[in-house]
């Protein structure tokens, strides 16, 4: 795997892009280096932007970008593969039509069962590659092509919070209430990003998701736990 | 505080942005001409992060319930504080009852109220950014409440100070290079240095769509960060310039950066101005 290559971008940023596929390997690196460099330069960075094959460094006023670019230059890589997450945060979502109103629409277009769609979405685990979009709005992991389906061609006004949608080849969950144009096939209790807290998203980058099939009386419970702050999100390592 | 009575077209509460959640999604907002803001804090002696609100095309109109010492920077439009037109003058001492209100944009489209000490409005994440999905607020609605420190009102401040920045229409935006320049042929960088542009009517905070297409071969790409300054070229050759509040990843060419300045001066340019993009080496 190759050395990223380092460009500036704009007076107080820079690039550093690997080479252009949406693959686990090169996401550990990116991840990794995202790393990296927050625990050693940490006096020169305002914040790291990562994503699926690049990451963008903001610098602080102050940092000379030349001599910046030649440091990121000089990193060796790969960089420590250890430090990357084996986290599967399971997410509970009640695939109930009332929620998942467009799970009809998936079946007919996949010609599939909803039982087998929420089989094949739930059994998955998709990593996050990024965030981005709205606050807190995770880019996953592919979704098994058998349940690809397109964006609607008219969009919903109002999709509501929680909502898991299918979009082409992508699943993700709505962090707030928004238009989208997603195939809705189910809802999730929990919050995605909570601006109260002082860190308003559970996940990280690299960590990924699993969908946890509940009933619709278990989406209430734990709906009351999210809303009186006392439920905690789980998960699984993949050791 | 202050009331306000008519909102003007879109206002809102900025500073100088929400740093530090932008690998969350969280955009970083802020002033949209970042001079001109600063400036109206300055002749107050404000901190550069003070708080203030800006008006979009059509100002506000503002009741105030104590007396303050408020300054504007910005876009040129008439001011009247109780329907008495004020010329040449950028700081004010309010009185207790007066009613200030301020006109239709006539040059630039972004003005500036600051307040000594800043607008006291609740700071989620570390800034008090109106922005819908951390605050809940995306504009100021009619006889919502402004807060501010009445204690530190009418100081001993040069009242008749009327420094202003001269709204730049000059047409040429500079930029450097984007991410996906290399990825550009001669033809096409001939095509969007040499292209007239205009902003359309479709731009917000997010950002400033631009009305002429240009025809050049764009891919989508893989999902990459983006910050405010950055022109997407879409694959049906139309430029987006993200601003202020501008989402923190997207999937289109990268082709320029707006220098710093040169989004202030982009904010504030006029729907007939010709924009061309000077690319600086």
């Amino acid at each position: 795997m190759g050395s990223p290559i380092v460009r500036k971008y704009g007076s107080h940023a820079v690039l550093m892009e690997w080479e252009s596929i949406i693959s686990p390997a090169i996401h550990d690196q990116v991840v990794g280096t995202a790393e990296f460099l927050k625990e050693n330069h940490v006096d020169w960075i305002l914040e790291i932007v990562p994503s699926y094959h690049s990451l963008v460094v903001y610098l602080k006023e102050n940092v000379d970008l030349e001599r910046y670019i030649g440091i990121c230059q000089a990193i060796k890589v790969p960089i420590n593969s250890g430090i990357n997450s084996n986290k599967t945060w399971l997410v509970p979502t009640c695939y109930d039509s009332s929620f998942g109103y467009d799970l009809n629409a998936v079946s007919t277009s996949s010609e599939l069962s909803p039982e087998t769609i929420i089989k094949l979405h739930s059994e998955a685990q998709y990593r996050i590659y990024g965030m981005g979009f709205l606050p807190g709005f995770l880019y996953l992991g592919v979704l098994d092509e058998q349940i690809h389906t397109p964006r609607k061609s008219v969009v919903k006004q109002l999709v509501p919070k929680g909502s898991v949608g299918i979009g082409g080849k992508q699943t993700g969950i709505y962090p707030q209430k928004s238009p989208g144009g997603w195939n809705v096939i189910g809802r999730t209790p929990i919050e995605l990003f909570n601006p109260t807290l002082k860190n308003p998203s559970p996940f990280s980058v690299g960590d990924s998701i699993q969908f946890t099939p509940i009933s619709l009386e278990e989406y209430d419970e734990v709906l009351t736990e999210v809303q009186n702050g006392n439920y905690e999100l789980k998960f699984v390592s993949n050791d | 505080m202050i009331e306000v009575i008519r909102p003007g077209q879109y206002s809102s509460i900025q500073d100088l942005g929400r740093f530090g959640y932008r690998s969350m999604g969280v955009p970083i907002s802020g002033s949209m001409d970042q001079s001109s803001a600063e400036l109206a804090n300055q002749l107050l002696g404000n901190e550069a992060n003070a708080a203030l609100v800006e008006m979009t095309y059509v100002g506000a109109t503002f009741l105030f319930q104590e007396c303050a010492t408020i300054a504007f920077a910005g876009a040129r439009c008439e001011v009247k504080l109780n329907n008495e037109i004020i010329e040449d003058r950028s700081v004010l001492n309010i009185e207790v009852g007066t009613t200030l209100s301020f006109g239709a944009m006539k040059d630039g489209n972004f003005l500036y109220l600051a307040i000594i000490g800043g607008f006291k409005t609740e700071m989620v994440l570390g800034s008090a950014c109106y922005y819908e999905a951390i605050n809940g607020m995306s504009r100021m609605t009619k006889g919502m409440t402004l807060f501010f420190d009445e204690t530190l009102q009418k100081q001993e401040i040069k009242l008749n100070e009327t420094r202003s920045i001269r709204i730049n229409q000059n047409q040429y935006i500079e930029v450097e290079k984007g991410p996906e320049f290399h990825l550009l042929t001669n033809e096409d960088l001939q095509l969007l240095t040499e292209t007239e542009f205009t902003i359309s009517p479709q731009s917000n905070r997010m950002g400033f769509r631009l009305n002429e297409q240009v025809e050049i071969d764009s891919k989508e790409i893989i999902s990459s960060p983006v910050q405010p300054g950055t022109v997407q070229l879409t694959k049906g050759g139309q430029l987006i310039v993200l601003m202020r509040d501008a989402q923190t990843v997207g999937g289109y060419f990268r082709v320029f950066q707006l220098t710093p300045e040169s989004i202030n001066q982009l904010a504030q340019a006029s729907r007939k101005l010709r924009i061309k993009f000077l690319l600086l080496d």
